[in-house]
């Protein structure tokens, strides 16, 4: 474990401390950190980014009403994950035998998972719009200077810390960090108009 | 202002930002939209390049989980406070059965107090005159019958007017008490 890693467990255990003792402010500070994560993983069971969120939801609100039990045996988002991969498959099986009647259990959600006629299938509009902003980025990111492209590409490609993509490129973290943060907002700026027309932002 | 601010987000996405400014950073992404905006933007082309696909986040998505939790009953027992309550618990239960065997002791001599009685009136009384005929029904009994009864028969048997009378010798009866209790 990393120190960084040690730094983000030590802010979700402050969080949780605080919304067991009543602070339900501090529930939205994990919801807002956690909320892209989760959206993600449910996602990858459901196909459909609309139920996603839904799924998402419910999942937040269930780690909410169970949180008096949360111990910190694990981390938070260890124990949020596997709240939201239940609420996943059960949402999965529900929609199944909705469709079929069958009579199933938790174990056929693997199976579910993987197969495409029973995933949720987008509108070619949102497909549209998914693939406009995926291009966009994609042409933005090529059209960085080297050192940019680069460091955002080792950090959030190859997932490397601060201080190995300075090793690798031979600079100080500061400079790293420096040139992350100018990449991400010439994205940015490519990115705000195509988001304010889209259907969610 | 707002730069340093897009700057600590983008730090805070790559876990590169200290706990109090982290907290400090969402505290702000809570209450400014143009911050959150801004946040869930840079999540998005973080998820676009880790991915290649695009998921969009409702703007509300947060603040919909709040309004639901907002009507949530607040019913926690905090996990910090939990050793507390236990180690009072250990206390109760040590009370608990101390007061349970204090009950215990005191109803047992409840039970038998005539056999602590006898003892005590056995020594803090002289011996009495008793009659042989007296003494030899009593040692032949005492075998046989309870506690309870010997006593009883023994407390009729005793005549308590000679010590009134002075027709008994007390100090030699003390002298036979000692001796009893040295045996």
């Amino acid at each position: 474990m990393n120190s960084k890693t040690r730094t983000n467990e030590q802010l979700d255990d402050e969080l949780v401390s605080r919304v067991q003792q009543g602070d339900k402010k501090a529930y939205d500070l994990l919801v807002i950190k956690y909320q892209h994560k989760i959206i993600q993983l449910v996602n990858r069971y459901l196909k459909d980014p609309s139920e996603a969120q839904d799924v998402a939801q419910e999942t937040f609100i269930k780690a909410y009403k169970a949180i008096g039990s949360f111990r910190g045996e694990s981390a938070f988002y260890t124990w949020l994950y596997r709240i939201a991969i239940n609420t996943a498959k059960n949402y999965l099986l529900s929609r199944v035998r909705r469709n079929t009647n069958a009579e199933l259990d938790i174990d056929d959600a693997e199976a579910i998972e993987n197969a495409p006629q029973l995933q949720g299938l987008e509108t070619p509009e949102r497909l549209l719009v998914n693939q406009d902003i995926v291009e966009t980025i994609q042409a933005t990111i090529d059209a960085l200077p080297e050192e940019m492209r680069t460091a955002i590409m080792l950090r959030e490609f190859d997932g490397l810390s601060y201080e190995e993509i300075a090793i690798a490129m031979d600079c100080p973290v500061g400079t790293v960090r420096s040139r992350i943060f100018r990449a991400r907002e010439a994205i940015n700026s490519q990115l705000t108009p195509l988001l304010e027309h889209g259907d969610f932002r | 202002m707002n730069n340093t601010l897009h700057q600590k987000i983008s730090q805070f996405l790559d876990n590169d930002l200290a706990d109090p400014e982290a907290l400090e950073l969402l505290q702000a992404i809570h209450s400014d939209n143009a911050l959150n905006q801004t946040y869930q933007q840079y999540a998005i082309i973080s998820q676009v390049i880790k991915t290649g696909d695009y998921i969009p986040v409702k703007p509300d998505f947060a603040a919909q989980i709040s309004a639901r939790i907002e009507q949530e009953p607040y019913h926690f027992n905090p996990s910090l406070k939990k050793s507390a309550p236990s180690r009072y618990r250990w206390y109760a239960v040590a009370a608990s059965v101390l007061a349970l065997s204090v009950l215990v002791v005191h109803y047992d001599k409840q039970l038998t107090p005539t056999s602590h009685q006898a003892s005590m009136l056995s020594m803090s009384k002289p011996a009495p005159p008793l009659t042989n005929k007296t003494a030899s029904q009593l040692a032949q009994n005492q075998s046989q019958k309870p506690l309870n009864k010997r006593i009883n028969d023994y407390l009729q048997a005793h005549n308590n007017s000679v010590y009134t009378s002075g027709e008994t010798n007390t100090a030699a009866s003390l002298t036979s008490v000692t001796s009893y209790n040295q045996k």
